[in-house]
């Protein structure tokens, strides 16, 4: 492994947690273009299964507060 | 733990199967439906016991079974979990599996797990090191994996190795054969901007032992770019039904997943996916010139 890998993998793991992060900026889009929204899909996956670990480990919890 | 039940080696037909799911288990237990294999998430049966193992011996007594990781991040940047491989290891001695894949992705970081499949870049120090993973992956399960082609979102400045050399290259120097997902293919190609029947055409096919084909949704990014999700929450797409029948003319028959995992439908409509993939097998083999001789 290269320092270089860990801290490339880093960021993108760091960024995937922290809705308000920034893209890392070795990551491109479609034709060069800004990824964000393509970016978002990971985001996306990463919370909802944290939620619905949580859902599924507190249910009361779920019930008082809703979803 | 002594174990009641030893299996033999069941061979993956060249059939349609399906990805096992808790939903499905009494169908399939009381209706015993001609299907030519199941496929399990490894991570679903990492517990000691239960309703999850009692219900698989069961189904692997009737049927064969493939084995397929998505925690084992082979893509990572750093060593691989040792504690994980040695419960994937438990799995594959207790059920024993005709196959055994992983992924071409990674899902962890230091201490962190993601549960995602999260895209590499390729290089040659990429390379390398997923290199060095497959040799330990494959000696610690001492069988032979399947590594399956990812769907991306993104991409990686820094890339300049295109995929499918990538995974040629890994093939040679590892031994381990390959999964396609055509379904992968189908949404990079328009997540990226390829052509997808140009990167079938240039695939190993002489490789693959094993085919995934499943649902895909479709969203648009900020530029109002068509963005494909590959959220295995529907049917297989009519036009990767027809990707799926270009490659089967070049690889003949093959073990062929239908994967639903989200919005899991009645056992019915995923049969009819699996039998779908039964049917489009059955003509590929009496049609074809295949480049290979079917895997079993």
């Amino acid at each position: 492994m290269t320092p270089d890998a860990i801290k490339r993998e880093g960021a993108f793991a760091k960024a995937v947690l922290d809705a308000d992060a920034r893209v890392p900026a070795a990551l491109v889009g479609r034709d060069g273009r800004r990824p964000m929204r393509r970016f978002t899909v990971y985001r996306n996956n990463v919370y909802a299964w944290l939620v619905n670990a949580l859902a599924g480990q507190f249910p009361a919890m779920l019930k008082l507060v809703g979803e | 733990m002594a174990l009641s039940v030893t299996f033999g080696t069941s061979p993956i037909p060249p059939r349609g199967g399906v990805g096992l799911k808790p939903e499905h288990y009494r169908d399939i237990l009381d209706g015993a439906p001609d299907i030519g294999w199941f496929e399990i998430h490894a991570e679903n049966y990492m517990g000691a016991g239960g309703p999850p193992h009692a219900y698989l011996t069961a189904i692997r007594e009737c049927y064969p079974i493939s084995l397929h990781g998505v925690g084992l991040s082979i893509g990572g940047a750093g060593p691989l979990d040792a504690g994980h491989l040695s419960r994937l290891r438990a799995i594959a001695d207790r059920y024993q599996p005709a196959l055994f894949s992983e992924h071409l992705a990674w899902s962890s970081h230091d201490t962190v797990y993601l549960n995602d499949l999260l895209p590499l870049p390729y290089t040659q120090d990429t390379l390398d090191r997923v290199c060095d993973h497959i040799d330990e992956v494959q000696n610690a399960m001492a069988r032979r994996m399947l590594l399956e082609n990812p769907s991306t979102y993104i991409a990686y400045a820094e890339t300049t190795v295109r995929e499918v050399d990538f995974l040629r290259e890994i093939v040679r120097r590892t031994g381990c054969g390959l999964l396609l997902d055509v379904n992968n293919v189908f949404v990079q190609a328009a997540n990226h901007g390829f052509g997808a029947a140009d990167y079938l055409d240039d695939f190993p096919m002489e490789h693959v032992a094993e085919i995934h084909l499943g649902g895909h949704a479709e969203d648009a990014d900020e530029d109002g770019s068509l963005l494909l999700i590959d959220d295995h929450g529907r049917a297989v797409a009519d036009p990767v039904w027809t990707l799926y029948q270009r490659v089967l003319a070049r690889t003949g028959p093959v073990p062929t997943l239908i994967e639903w995992d989200n919005d899991v439908p009645a056992w019915s409509a995923l049969f009819a996916e699996a039998k779908r993939a039964d049917g489009l097998i059955a003509a590929c083999s009496t049609s074809a010139a295949p480049e290979l001789m079917a895997v079993t």
